[in-house]
């Protein structure tokens, strides 16, 4: 497909058509295939004289046009000759419809110029304080938290053991599938909770990918997650229907 | 508050916010009607239009805008050292004259419309905001839709759709005489 590189100033192979027209001072509704198919061919001559890459939608209407010109020099029966009406027909509805679109972007252009020229504020961000909702919290839900995040500190510490080496660890999903679908095999019906299935020295990565592995169960093989509250730790069972 | 305040009122508001402020943010904000609101609106339209203002109240659908007056350009231009943005390419105009006539419609209709290929003008108007997706038509290959968007109504000047003038004016020809009648004339000059 072609770009629509307009040719001396042509949008198109209507947009070149109705030049034509009007430099001829011709009616669009009566226009004279065969002189008009001349012009047009002689332009795209021009053109390629001039060594322009034409456009191939310039070329599909030289075609169209020439299949015009040709059926009407054809001796007519009836059915080529609604043929060939259809096909004239189908051209000048398409110029008319054009030639209008041509004047409606003429004249937005003109209304586009005028208000190019009219200049606007930028927003000015005045920082304005917001009466914000007192948020309501719970002194002992706050505490239970605090003490939470205490107990983790221990255990991070313990955690963080400068490494000999370093390892490039690898988990993948699949394989701790296998893992937690061992592990629950093994504890039966109570299930297991998440942090039990969370080692001391557990990297971030491992974390991620048995909460990964999990999420991928309940999908697939029928788990179930339990939680009585948000922020605390959960219980992993399985689907009674499949412990049979 | 008098009708006189309420305008001082709005004025200010439209001032301080440069951005466009939605009809029913100042019904909230000053607790009216939009019936009083739109009042006020157009006693302040009609003022701007005075020859010793120089602003001018831009309506877009239910947001007013105030910006400089267009004929006012060139003076400003001289201070300000403005840089004017570039109006569209005329295969733009004409993607975005089929869009605003033929709307929700797809690019195969604009193509068939301008005998040539219209992607990248599509692309353009899209980057500029002034046309966006208007969903897909329900036809193989559900092609996307297009319509014009409130920028489009700003960068022509007009309040709505509805303002443009109608289609068979173009189609008769009598645009020239609209353009007289309707429109304040272009006093700048290319």
């Amino acid at each position: 497909m072609g770009y629509a590189v307009s040719l001396e100033g042509f949008e198109g192979p209507l947009d070149l058509l109705i030049h034509l027209i009007q430099k001829n001072k011709i009616d669009i509704y009566d226009i004279p295939i065969s002189e008009i198919t001349k012009q047009y061919l002689s332009q795209i001559q021009v053109w390629k004289k001039l060594d322009m890459e034409v456009a191939s939608e310039f070329i599909v209407m030289a075609a169209r046009l020439l299949e015009i010109k040709s059926r009407m020099l054809l001796p007519k029966d009836e059915v080529e000759s609604e043929n060939e009406e259809d096909l004239q027909a189908r051209l000048i509805r398409q110029l008319v419809e054009y030639k209008i679109f041509k004047e409606i972007s003429a004249y937005l252009g003109t209304r586009e110029q005028r208000e190019l020229c009219a200049i606007y504020r930028d927003p000015e961000y005045i920082p304005i304080n917001e009466d914000k909702e007192p948020l309501v919290l719970d002194p002992m839900a706050l505490m239970q938290s605090f003490k939470g995040l205490l107990l983790l500190k221990e255990e991070d510490r313990e955690a963080i053991v400068p490494p000999q080496k370093i390892i490039r660890e690898l988990f993948n999903v699949e394989e701790k599938i296998t893992e937690i679908t061992a592990a629950l095999v093994q504890c039966g019906q109570a299930g297991l909770s998440f942090s039990e299935l969370l080692h001391p020295f557990i990297s971030r990565d491992e974390v991620v990918v048995t909460l990964l592995a999990l999420l991928e169960m309940v999908k697939t093989s029928g788990i179930r997650l339990e939680q009585n509250r948000v922020f605390i730790d959960f219980q992993i069972r399985r689907e009674v229907e499949d412990l049979g | 508050m008098d009708s006189d305040e309420l305008t001082g009122i709005i004025e200010g508001i439209l001032f301080g916010a440069g951005e466009a402020i939605g009809l029913n943010d100042l019904c909230r904000c000053l607790d009216k009607s939009p019936l009083e609101i739109r009042f006020v609106m157009e006693i302040l339209k009609q003022d701007y239009q005075d020859k010793a203002r120089g602003m001018r109240l831009v309506q877009i659908k239910d947001t007013y805008q105030l910006s400089t007056k267009p004929e006012h350009y060139d003076y400003i231009r001289e201070v300000l050292k403005h840089k004017q943005s570039t109006g569209l390419s005329r295969a733009a105009q004409e993607t975005l004259a089929i869009v605003a006539y033929r709307q929700p419609v797809t690019r195969l209709v604009i193509d068939e419309l301008r005998g040539v290929s219209s992607s990248s003008a599509i692309q353009r108007l899209l980057d500029r905001g002034l046309i966006s997706d208007a969903g897909r038509l329900e036809a193989p290959g559900r092609p996307i839709l297009y319509k014009t968007t409130p920028e489009f109504l700003r960068s022509v000047g007009f309040t709505n759709l509805e303002e443009m003038p109608e289609f068979e004016v173009f189609s008769q020809g009598k645009q020239e005489q609209f353009d007289l009648n309707g429109i304040e004339t272009n006093n700048k000059q290319e």
